[in-house]
């Protein structure tokens, strides 16, 4: 048996034995009566939800307000960056502080964007914006200041301008660590949207997760937090594979 | 040796920095086709010295000259290799060589010729579409060399470039360097802290004092050219390894005392 396929079956066999741990609670009744629906039930609820096509404008609102605020993130995180990175005098002075914010809770936000943006995506958006910004904003600083001085130093003697030696040898010394930190921003942004959406809201994934949770509709919530994980698996997976293409050229 | 006007001449350069005097009145001149090895104690200020003839850092006092033009910031007519990794490892080894032209807008075609000349000289045939990852320590040397000779620079400042470099590869990449030096007729500066490096190389020596670096002597290497590594083996090499190292002792032990007391760099 091949190295990489090894892993791949004890993943199998442990997602298995979870559901059929899952299946014996669920059905015995002994514990959690009621709230520990089939499994079957549950994807019963999963295909009732995708075959009619009622959670794709939900997946679609999550998607964009995370998107934009992913977006929002990223040019705001490389640019705040890239100017504290190249500074070492404005790095000391804001590095702390970005650290600082980054270890906090940023649902703690919350009611100042709905108050200001209201309850509508705006709000969700600026919640995906924030928690995507700090893995990006940190990584891009650590990744300009990392900038090998030795390749400045060979693009100085060859008489490359200041505007070249940024595009020729910064940018490409960076892609690889401002990538990865988009990674995580990615995630972040969808946990910041869905949280948002969790808590107060009209659309969304987490909206009909809340809604299902209220109207204790047990199966179809279970069933939208399961779709809810296969999108921010999906997203992982994706970042993962273009940072593993990136990585196959450079390093 | 000693045809016409130097290619380089350095006239009493002198350098501190955060307070501390890395090099001394230093003054020298490099004439065509010749090749000068700087040696002296870490922290001597060679490499310094280096990167003040390139124009990356500027000098306190003195003036330098490369072809009877001062030298004030970085310039075509010098080429300079590190010692630390230094080629770009987003570029294959054709693109790395041909990143300087690319800076100075020359066309695709012409880049493409000119890098291929180099691949051919520099032995990297077969090589030119590798990624730095996939190239050795030495090959990734060549790269370098090849990246800074493309310019066709009329001085060539190398920087410890073997130094990281096993032995065995540091001696046939040390026979390398004098073939090419004699199929194009470069001039070469070479820093080192290396004495067989140094002899095997060099058409003189330049020793250099412990801090504040000063120019002990120059030691003339009066072997056979062209030069190949089993002149390692000769009796001469070995009475001109001798005599620098009578040189160096003194000061590699004052260099012992001083470390510690002067700024980190090097």
């Amino acid at each position: 048996m091949n190295s990489l396929l090894k892993p791949l079956m004890v993943q199998i066999g442990t997602v298995l034995g979870f559901l059929i741990i899952w299946e014996i609670v669920g059905e015995s009744k002994l514990l959690f009566a009621g709230i520990v629906p089939s499994v079957f039930e549950i994807l019963r609820a999963a295909w009732l939800q995708l075959s009619t096509g009622s959670i794709f404008p939900h997946l679609l609102v999550t998607v964009y307000e995370a998107s934009v605020g992913l977006a929002l993130a990223a040019f705001s995180g490389v640019v705040l960056g890239i100017v504290l990175g190249a500074n070492p005098f404005w790095r000391k002075i804001f590095e702390p502080l970005i650290l600082y914010f980054a270890a906090t809770p940023k649902i703690i936000l919350y009611p100042i964007f709905l108050i200001i943006l209201g309850v509508k995506f705006e709000s969700k958006i600026a919640m995906a914006a924030v928690s995507g910004f700090f893995p990006i904003a940190l990584n891009t600083i650590v990744a300009a200041a990392n900038v090998n001085r030795v390749f400045i130093k060979v693009a100085q003697s060859v008489g490359a301008s200041n505007f070249q030696t940024f595009t020729r040898v910064y940018v490409p010394s960076m892609l690889l660590p401002i990538f990865a930190g988009m990674r995580l921003g990615a995630g972040a942004s969808l946990v910041g949207a869905i949280l948002g959406e969790l808590k107060v809201s009209n659309a969304g994934l987490g909206f009909i997760i809340i809604e299902a949770f209220n109207h204790f509709r047990v199966a179809e919530m279970y069933a939208s937090i399961l779709l809810t994980f296969f999108l921010a698996a999906m997203v992982n997976v994706v970042m993962t594979l273009i940072l593993v293409r990136m990585r196959g050229f450079a390093h | 040796m000693g045809n016409g006007a130097p290619i380089l001449e350095i006239r009493s350069i002198s350098k501190e920095y955060l307070g501390f005097r890395a090099i001394e009145n230093v003054s020298l001149e490099v004439y065509s086709h010749e090749f000068v090895s700087i040696i002296g104690p870490s922290g001597c200020g060679k490499s310094t010295l280096l990167e003040i003839i390139a124009g990356l850092i500027p000098k306190t006092s003195g003036d330098v000259f490369v072809k009877g033009q001062a030298v004030k910031n970085t310039h075509p007519s010098t080429g300079i290799v590190f010692q630390q990794e230094s080629i770009f490892p987003w570029r294959t080894a054709l693109e790395n060589i041909a990143f300087g032209l690319e800076m100075q807008g020359v066309s695709r075609e012409e880049r493409q010729k000119r890098s291929r000349e180099m691949i051919e000289l520099t032995g990297l045939h077969g090589f030119e579409n590798r990624y730095p990852v996939e190239l050795s320590g030495g090959m990734k040397q060549r790269v370098a060399i090849a990246r800074a000779l493309v310019m066709e620079p009329e001085m060539l400042l190398m920087d410890e470039p073997f130094g990281s470099l096993d032995e065995q590869t540091r001696i046939i990449l040390g026979e390398e360097l004098l073939r090419i030096q004699q199929e194009i007729g470069q001039t070469i500066l070479f820093v080192t802290h290396n004495i067989n490096e140094a002899v095997q190389l060099s058409d003189r020596v330049v020793v250099m004092t412990a801090g504040p670096g000063k120019i002990k002597a120059i030691l003339e290497i009066n072997l056979e050219r062209p030069r190949t590594s089993e002149i390692i083996a000769s009796e001469e090499f070995g009475r001109y390894v001798g005599q620098l190292w009578m040189l160096l002792r003194e000061e590699s032990l004052k260099g012992f005392k001083q470390a510690g007391q002067r700024p980190p760099h090097d």
